[in-house]
């Protein structure tokens, strides 16, 4: 399946954070989801969109924002402005859905 | 022995496995009873794992010769084969019983040698030198925890044994012959599927301390090539078990268990390539990982 793009309102969540087991190594993330016996290797910055995505749903809008925090960048920094592709990246692997 | 190969069997220990051996395949007998010469015989009221039988095969196709078949619990999966190069078909079939049934291990193309406690995985597909480097780390007085496959037993995070021959293939005879003087090689099949080959009679005290599992410590992913720049390249742990998952046989069928076992492997681990274009070298360069690295951890009859 192809996810769509995201659309300003939609909100991103976590379907089920409890089914993410998480390994953190050297700045980089392993996945484990037990509903899909996947496993994931993401980037600083997936991994650090997905936990927080995981912890509260958010909009692009506000995960760039969190992000932004989180890396003290710019929110028109770089690698922000591809966040709606991660976005999609992450809905394409079943990891994150829309909470709305 | 070849009488009890023929009738009722022979049940050896092998491992952590059981493996029940009927043939009636004379040559067959000699070659196995040569390589396994130090297992031990288990009696006839051990379960055994496995249940295993080397036939001759009918002939439907009689210029190929005389023809055999490998069956496990009426299931043949490597088909018929040249009669005569019974030994490494019955050896490639022992390796299907494992890596088809044994899921309560997480199985890894590897292989493991042992120094202080502390094993070294060698992991690669065929033709990746793991055989060779095994080889030169022998020579060096590791023990041989395996030449195929590394089984890791989840719960405790430990490599068990299953010292079975090593199967050297090319000049791998040879430099087993130079490295390995005192060692026993068997009989040279050539050609089989995988070029010409024989089978190293795993050192006797390898035998006798197959119930020693080992604390994993380091994972390598040897890569021959003659004219390769022989060093350790160290990996992120990432990387270490994203290669490692790839040469693991049964990830995906252990789900979060194979995650979990995978996982706490690597962070027990150091990982590292190691390109090499002599064993000698590579052999080298994996000692001198054991020597930086003081054994500082319990013995493992104390954790």
């Amino acid at each position: 399946m192809v996810a769509r793009a995201p659309r300003e309102q939609d909100r991103w969540t976590v379907p089920d954070a409890n089914a993410l087991v998480w390994r953190i190594w050297d700045d980089e993330f392993l996945i484990y989801n037990t509903a899909s016996g996947q496993t994931h290797h993401l980037n600083l910055l997936a991994g650090e969109a997905l936990r927080s995505l995981a912890a509260t749903a958010a909009s692009v809008r506000e995960l760039v924002s969190r992000l932004a925090d989180e890396f003290a960048i710019a929110e028109d920094s770089p690698p922000l402005q591809m966040t709606d592709r991660l976005i999609c990246e992450l809905d394409e692997l079943g990891l994150i859905a829309p909470s709305n | 022995m070849h009488q009890r190969f023929r009738g009722p069997g022979l049940r050896a220990r092998i491992g952590p496995f059981i493996f029940h051996l009927r043939s009636p395949i004379r040559g067959l007998v000699a070659d196995f009873s040569f390589a396994y010469a130090d297992f031990p015989i288990c009696d006839e009221s051990e379960v055994s794992d496995f249940r295993v039988c080397v036939s001759s095969a009918l002939g439907r196709r009689p210029w190929r010769g005389v023809q055999a078949q490998f069956w496990s619990d009426g299931v043949s999966p490597l088909g018929t084969f040249p009669r005569q190069l019974a030994m490494p078909y019955a050896e490639w079939g022992l390796n299907w019983c494992i890596y088809s049934y044994a899921h309560q291990f997480l199985m890894f193309h590897s292989a493991v040698v042992e120094k202080a406690g502390r094993a070294a995985l060698l992991a690669g597909p065929a033709g990746s030198g793991k055989s060779t480097l095994c080889v030169a780390m022998l020579a060096r007085g590791w023990r041989l925890l395996s030449d195929e496959f590394a089984l890791l037993d989840p719960p405790r995070c430990r490599l068990l044994p299953i010292p079975r021959p090593v199967a050297l293939k090319g000049i791998s005879i040879q430099l087993a012959e130079k490295l390995l003087p005192y060692s026993r090689i068997g009989r040279v099949f050539a050609p089989t599927r995988k070029g010409t080959l024989a089978h190293l009679r795993p050192p006797a005290d390898a035998v006798e301390r197959q119930a020693e599992p080992a604390r994993p410590a380091w994972v390598l992913f040897p890569t021959h090539a003659e004219n390769a720049n022989t060093r350790l390249v160290p990996l992120r742990k990432t990387a270490g078990f994203l290669r490692l998952e790839e040469n693991c046989f049964n990830y995906n069928k252990l789900d979060r268990t194979g995650f979990d076992a995978l996982s706490q492997l690597i962070e027990t681990a150091e990982c590292y390539e190691l390109p090499f274009a002599h064993a000698a070298a590579a052999s080298e360069l994996i000692d001198s990982l054991a020597e930086r690295q003081p054994v500082t951890d319990l013995p493992l009859d104390a954790t």
